[in-house]
């Protein structure tokens, strides 16, 4: 579909793509990992691992070229009919890599018109390829813009590389800023729907949001999501190797709200892997987790299928997954959480002695899981998953397993 | 004369993608800058050694590092202005 869209086509757009709406959950994406190189550094990540203004840190995609790419997107989208959003977000930066990332974007709208190509970029270089994208049917844009301030983006930035000069300090920040507000100008000037990223660090880009929240909506963007920053010693990164500390809970809801009475926000976004694939349910391992074995519980009737939501388990089954074996452990009973078909009644202390039941499993399997206990798990270092939702116990297992002595084997590759 | 690229580096494709006389090539055993490679005489700049994210992955023909140890680290002043900012002791 050529821009400008219609009102209706942007409802429809924002509609069925699971990152710009919350109520597009049971749509998937994918992300092609064909952008290796990047044109900036940021405090926040580490080269050894994917861009971290987009996925959390620690995360290693295995790079494909375009032509892997196309391959891995075909075969998906055959065992995905809910597969709606192609993006590029990584491992770097989409727009710093123009080749790889623009072939990939022709090919999937010449084999699958369909799709709807999404983009992730610093924004640098978005002057340079709107029209490329534009040509590549490309609606979907995400600029990560932390400050207006060069004094506040020298903190964060620690260069800035620009038509074959490195620019530091104040000047390479003050150069970014000013190429992302013209980029993203002209990007919903030419119909772009514009996503901007801000990652939330105390005490450096949290006090300026009223303002950049005012001059992104000026600038036409249309949704605004705050990514904590992730800061770990492990990582690697400045920041994680300085201390340099990110939100608690409480000043990341202040930040939604201060941002809020401007921007409509994104709350629910995974800060996912640049090779992610599936609904935003789908599981980003964390590099800290340093056991050698994978525990998972799976909410079902029989064991044998990923039949149960999660309110209404009477019992979970535990399993480890190694890379030797898959072993079932134990069945553990629990209280049921939701009395009712459809609503719950949210009594934290029953949820409580679910979430002890798991506590030391890494991931809950289900069919389904309402808002609630599935910010608790995650809380609580579990992640829940609907991935697998209505599968066979034994085939989601040996899928989980080949996932994770993939995920095992470049985790050692980087290390 | 032309520059040599070290084991330092990533292999992240930068330098390749903006050498003006693409003069990287993507070898099995990585990237490796190739007799194109005119030391950017004719730039206003290196172009390689700009963009490059790790300290001593490029050298020139006399095994000095284009970006040696500790050139690539933000300043020590920029730690102490975030360190104010977050309220943290040194």
């Amino acid at each position: 579909m050529p821009l400008p869209l219609s009102n209706a086509e942007i409802d429809e757009k924002i509609a069925q793509h699971p990152c710009y709406s919350a109520q597009a959950h049971q749509y998937a994406r994918i992300h092609l990992p064909v952008a290796p190189a990047c044109n900036i550094q940021c405090h926040y990540c580490n080269r050894k691992f994917d861009c971290s203004n987009e996925s959390r840190p620690g995360v290693v995609s295995k790079l494909l070229s375009p032509a892997q790419a196309i391959n891995r997107f075909t075969s998906v989208m055959k065992r995905m009919p809910n597969l709606k959003v192609v993006g590029i977000a990584g491992p770097g930066d989409a727009l710093a890599n123009p080749a790889q990332t623009f072939s990939t974007l022709n090919a999937i709208k010449d084999i699958a018109p369909e799709m709807q190509l999404c983009i992730s970029t610093n924004g640098l270089e978005l002057n340079e390829h709107i029209d490329a994208l534009l040509a590549a049917n490309v609606h979907h844009l995400t600029i990560t813009m932390n400050t207006l301030k060069p004094e506040i983006g020298q903190l964060l930035y620690a260069w800035v590389y620009h038509k074959g000069v490195r620019y530091k300090g104040t000047e390479g920040a003050e150069l970014l800023i000013e190429q992302q507000l013209e980029g993203l100008r002209r990007a919903t000037e030419a119909g772009l729907l514009v996503k901007v990223n801000t990652v939330l660090v105390p005490g450096i880009t949290v006090d300026g949001l009223p303002e950049l929240s005012k001059e992104i909506k000026q600038r036409g963007a249309f949704l605004h999501n705050l990514m904590p920053l992730i800061s770990e010693p492990e990582h690697g990164t400045y920041f994680g190797l300085n201390g340099v500390r990110g939100p608690v809970e409480s000043e990341v809801r202040q930040a939604q709200i201060l941002s809020g009475n401007t921007m409509k926000q994104m709350t629910h976004c995974q800060q996912c892997r640049a090779d992610a694939v599936g609904t935003l349910d789908t599981p980003s391992p964390c590099s800290t987790n340093n056991s050698n074995r994978l525990r998972i519980a799976v909410a079902s009737k029989t064991g044998t299928v990923i039949d149960t939501h999660f309110g209404h388990a009477t019992f979970f089954w535990i399993f480890d997954i190694t890379s030797e074996a898959i072993r079932f452990i134990e069945k553990r009973e629990v209280s049921v959480y939701c009395q009712g078909a459809s609503e719950c009644n949210e009594d934290a202390d029953n949820l409580d002695q679910i979430v002890t039941t798991v506590s030391d499993c890494q991931q809950v399997h289900c069919a389904r899981i309402g808002m609630g206990p599935w910010k608790t798990l995650e809380r609580q270092n579990v992640q829940p998953l609907t991935d697998h939702a209505y599968a066979e116990v034994e085939t989601a297992l040996k899928t989980l397993q080949q996932v994770w002595l993939e995920d095992q084997q470049r985790l050692k590759e980087v290390s | 004369m032309a520059f040599e690229i070290t084991h330092h580096c990533i292999q992240c494709d930068a330098c390749k993608i903006v050498c003006p006389k693409r003069a990287i090539q993507r070898h099995s055993e990585g990237l490796v800058m190739t007799h194109r490679c005119n030391e950017c005489q004719d730039q206003t700049s290196i172009h390689c050694a700009s963009i490059c994210p790790v300290e001593n992955a490029i050298v020139d023909a006399q095994g000095h590092s284009l970006n040696p140890t500790d050139s690539l680290q933000p300043d020590e002043c920029i730690l102490t202005l975030i360190r104010q900012r977050q309220g943290l002791t040194l």
